[in-house]
């Protein structure tokens, strides 16, 4: 059980913030010698499995890394092209990691713009008026919940369908916007947040469970187009205040609902 | 060890006589930096809105107060959860018109000018607090409310109490958000 995303979004649909903490997904690295027996097509950038599903490797699976080094798109870290190196006999044996292909961070504008105005049909589809649109979208494989600010800001959590206590976490993540975002001078409104914040860590259940960190590089500025460009953050810098989300990673839960908040000093 | 899930939280206490130098001394020097008391007004009115635009999450987040159904309710709770949360005083709230959309709030104690005796010569128009109109107009208008905010009396110019005038103007575009507080 586990929270996978967060992601905020401001009044016009641009997404301000984005945190991604699921477990390391499948992910399969083989050893291959020529010829390859996997069929691999170059898809929008990036290069993907087409035929030849074996071995936990699927179809539509991306070639994230070769040798270890990690692939840029269709280019591996040299600025070769993938499909032309894997083609070269010579380059074997070469050992290719393949996994489900990341969200790049224009995706995950697009996706959160599009969330935005999903909410906003679903609000006027209301029969009632006043409806307080989208506030649960379920899969199989994830649940996502949305709260909508009364000001407009939505905050959108994925989390595992089985996780309970998203709510009280959705307002938690609340509080601490207005308190690390807003009440930065420097922060103006509806810009993608720049801040380092500090953990009020969330504890499940009692037991602390493996957390992961959203942090996001200091600096009030940000060349920013007006909608707001989505920036993952990288890595977290010595912080004079970090923000905690506690995510189960390879702990077993049988618990019950409740998301615990706790304010540690 | 399960926790009510509104719990406020600690809230580092400063000593008050800071906060009210401190605002003291910026009203001081708006005047001393502009001649004409309606620039200080209004300057004091725009960083109170930018204030209110920033606090209103703030005290949304922590109150948990839901949709406001009418313009009294919303002044109610301006009154009686928005300043006793940020200023520790509960003005109270009267009705000014009979359309609904104007109201008064009466403070009787305002931690502001605790140390003010008067405003000085030549500043007989300055709106002391008008940071506060300004946070309240700021905060409004984050969720979707226009109003228009202004001190009707001030105890420092000699009226008897200190009134705070928020007329509500014709509602901003509510299509694309939920209907307002």
């Amino acid at each position: 059980m586990a929270i996978f995303s967060v992601y905020v979004v401001n009044k016009a649909g641009g997404l301000i913030y984005q945190l991604d903490s699921y477990a390391p997904r499948a992910e399969a690295e083989k050893t291959f010698s020529y010829p390859l027996d996997l069929l691999l097509k170059l898809h929008d950038e990036r290069v993907l499995v087409a035929f030849g599903q074996r071995d936990g490797i699927r179809v539509g699976h991306a070639v994230l890394a070769i040798n270890g080094m990690d692939v840029n798109g269709r280019y591996t870290a040299d600025g070769k092209e993938v499909l032309e190196y894997l083609g070269n006999p010579a380059n074997y044996p070469v050992s290719i990691r393949f996994g489900r292909p990341r969200l790049t961070s224009n995706e995950k504008l697009m996706l959160a713009s599009m969330f935005h105005s999903l909410f906003a049909i679903g609000s006027q589809l209301s029969p009632e008026q006043g409806s307080s649109g989208i506030e649960m979208l379920e899969t199989d494989t994830f649940k996502l919940h949305c709260y909508q600010t009364l000001t407009g800001i939505k905050f959108v959590v994925l989390a595992d369908p089985r996780q309970a206590g998203i709510d009280s976490l959705l307002r938690k993540i609340y509080e601490i916007y207005s308190d690390f975002a807003l009440k930065n001078p420097f922060y103006s409104l509806e810009m993608p947040i720049r801040v380092t914040l500090l953990p009020p860590r969330l504890e499940y259940n009692g037991a602390i469970t493996a957390h992961c960190n959203l942090c996001l590089p200091g600096s009030g500025d940000s060349s920013v187009s007006a909608s707001g460009v989505a920036r993952i953050t990288a890595a977290c810098h010595h912080a004079w205040l970090i923000f905690v989300f506690l995510v189960e990673t390879g702990f077993h839960h049988v618990g019950q609902a409740g998301l615990e908040l706790l304010t540690l000093s | 060890m399960s926790r009510p899930a509104q719990r406020r939280p600690e809230y580092h206490k400063i000593n008050k006589d800071l906060f009210v130098l401190t605002y003291g001394a910026l009203v001081a020097q708006l005047c001393k930096d502009y001649e004409k008391d309606e620039d200080v007004n209004q300057y004091l009115d725009k960083m109170g809105y930018g204030i209110g635009t920033r606090l209103v999450e703030d005290f949304l987040a922590r109150s948990c107060v839901g949709r406001c159904h009418s313009y009294s309710e919303i002044t109610d709770i301006i009154a009686q959860v928005a300043f006793k949360m940020y200023l520790g005083i509960t003005p109270s709230v009267t009705c000014n018109n009979s359309s609904k959309n104007e109201f008064s709030l009466i403070l009787d104690k305002n931690p502001l000018v605790e140390f003010v005796e008067e405003l000085p010569a030549g500043r007989s128009s300055l709106c002391y607090c008008n940071l506060l109109c300004g946070i309240i107009r700021g905060a409004l208008e984050m969720v979707h409310l226009a109003a228009d905010v202004t001190f009707l009396q001030d105890r420092l110019k000699g009226d008897s109490v200190t009134e705070i005038g928020i007329t509500f103007l014709k509602k901003q575009d509510e299509k694309k958000y939920r209907r307002k507080k």
